[in-house]
């Protein structure tokens, strides 16, 4: 009988107590999120000063360089480095950006930390207007801005031994880093919260320059509709192993669009101009 | 007034025992609580209907990527955003450019990425070249000029930024 009540008791203990315990286990995974999240805060609290920025950014940018290799046509680099500098003109961060194009057949963009920004010529080649190389650009100019690859380097581990006490980091220091940015900029994901960032101030310093503000869904979107081919695969393997998925993008894109004034610029034909004829012709 | 009368008459060395399994069934609570929470959080981030690729472009592919995302999200909600596509950009089939036959393809092709179209480890450890080393300190004193800047704003009817640096800026030739 006293067994039978002990077993009644321990039931209704164990009912009673499971939803109370779960909430509590919730609140507890809360909590957990909100101290993560304190610590990345604390993590990105003192920035790399302009100059060890350039540091960083260069050398990443001769690794880069070494791997693709540079597209030097003047009359290109000229060209995208005014679409680039008339998008970068309304991002708020002060920084000498500079443009260069990658001489790939890899469709993509990249950042690295200093406003080295990069295009590829495969990206080039499968645009259509001026707005959607301002677009392209404006999303990088945002990662830029914001610090994303700085903040994202600095909370790995094996970099956290690299602090900004001096000036200017150490030979080996500088390696270090440059080898981690290249490897963030083209193996890893920023998070979705770092490219939803990016899209939104993308599109709004595209729209701020003059730009159609629907330039980077247009390519997204283009990109999107490619044939599953192992050729373009190979173009896109790295866009798509870097970025979100196309069209978890090209809907948050329209959302951001969707918010600000109708109107801006195009500039197909321009773009025609400098790009598909003249000094580099693309051809199918 | 049931289970206080109960607890009156277990044995005190029973509440022991008593204790460890209430302990128990709060530590299993707040294991699925927080699987839970995490499974909501994932559920809320995948919630998001995506919009499907707009047609025309790419006549059989398109169609085809629209039949598997309804197929794979049957009982997702349309997102409302993708009434709002404008028509689409190109007519007929699309295909992925090359840039191959520019007059100026010196080193072209795919460079250090393998056929998965990811970049080769050794590639990414390598040390640059004294040459990438220099062309990275070209592209850092590469400035356009600002009355080159302006002129290309305004032919564009785009909106006047604020000039760029021009301390140590090269003019590069015009066409």
């Amino acid at each position: 009988m006293r067994t039978a009540k002990a077993i009644c008791v321990t039931m209704l203990a164990l009912a009673a107590c499971l939803p109370a315990g779960a909430q509590w286990g919730s609140k507890l995974s809360q909590l957990g999120d909100k101290l993560n999240k304190g610590k990345q805060v604390k993590d990105n609290y003192t920035p790399w000063t302009p100059e060890q920025e350039e540091q960083v950014g260069q050398a990443s940018a001769a690794r880069l360089i070494n791997i693709f290799g540079l597209f030097e046509n003047k009359d290109m680099v000229r060209y995208v480095n005014l679409v680039g500098n008339t998008v970068a003109a309304q991002a708020p961060r002060p920084v000498p950006y500079k443009f260069g194009i990658l001489n790939t057949e890899v469709i993509t963009a990249l950042s690295l930390p200093g406003g080295y920004v990069f295009i590829t010529r495969g990206a080039l080649a499968n645009m259509t207007s001026e707005a959607e190389l301002a677009g392209t650009l404006a999303h990088e100019i945002a990662h830029v801005d914001q610090r994303h690859l700085e903040k994202e380097i600095r909370s790995q581990n094996s970099m956290k031994m690299i602090q900004n006490e001096v000036s200017q980091f150490t030979s080996g220091q500088l390696q270090q880093l440059a080898g981690a940015s290249l490897n963030t900029a083209l193996t890893q994901h920023f998070s979705r919260d770092k490219e939803s960032d990016a899209d939104r101030l993308g599109v709004s310093f595209a729209q701020k320059a003059g730009y159609q503000s629907s330039g980077l869904r247009l390519f997204l979107t283009f990109l999107n509709s490619a044939p599953k081919t192992p050729d373009t695969q190979r173009q896109l393997s790295l866009w798509g192993s870097t970025h979100p998925p196309f069209p978890e993008r090209i809907a948050s894109l329209q959302t951001e669009e969707a918010k600000l004034p109708a109107g801006g610029q195009l500039l197909d034909t321009r773009f025609t101009q400098y790009v598909n004829t003249g000094a580099w012709v693309v051809k199918q | 007034m049931f289970i206080p009368s109960i607890l009156r008459r277990v044995r005190r060395k029973h509440l022991g025992v008593l204790a460890a399994i209430l302990w128990l069934a709060m530590a299993a609570g707040a294991a699925v609580g927080r699987d839970g929470g995490q499974q909501n959080q994932q559920g809320q981030q995948q919630n998001q209907q995506p919009c499907p690729a707009q047609g025309g472009q790419n006549g059989q592919n398109g169609q085809n990527g629209q039949q598997t995302q309804t197929q794979q999200n049957g009982q997702a909600q349309p997102n409302p955003n993708c009434n709002q596509q404008p028509a689409p950009l190109f007519g007929g089939s699309m295909n992925i450019k090359k840039s191959s036959q520019s007059t100026d393809s010196a080193a072209l092709g795919f460079n250090g990425v393998d056929p998965n179209g990811q970049v080769q480890q050794a590639f990414l450890n390598a040390q640059p070249t004294p040459q990438s080393q220099a062309k990275a300190q070209a592209m850092a004193t590469y400035r356009p000029a600002a009355a080159d800047l302006t002129a290309f704003e305004q032919a564009g009817g785009l909106t006047p930024g604020a000039p760029p640096a021009t301390a140590g800026a090269t003019t590069p030739t015009t066409h």
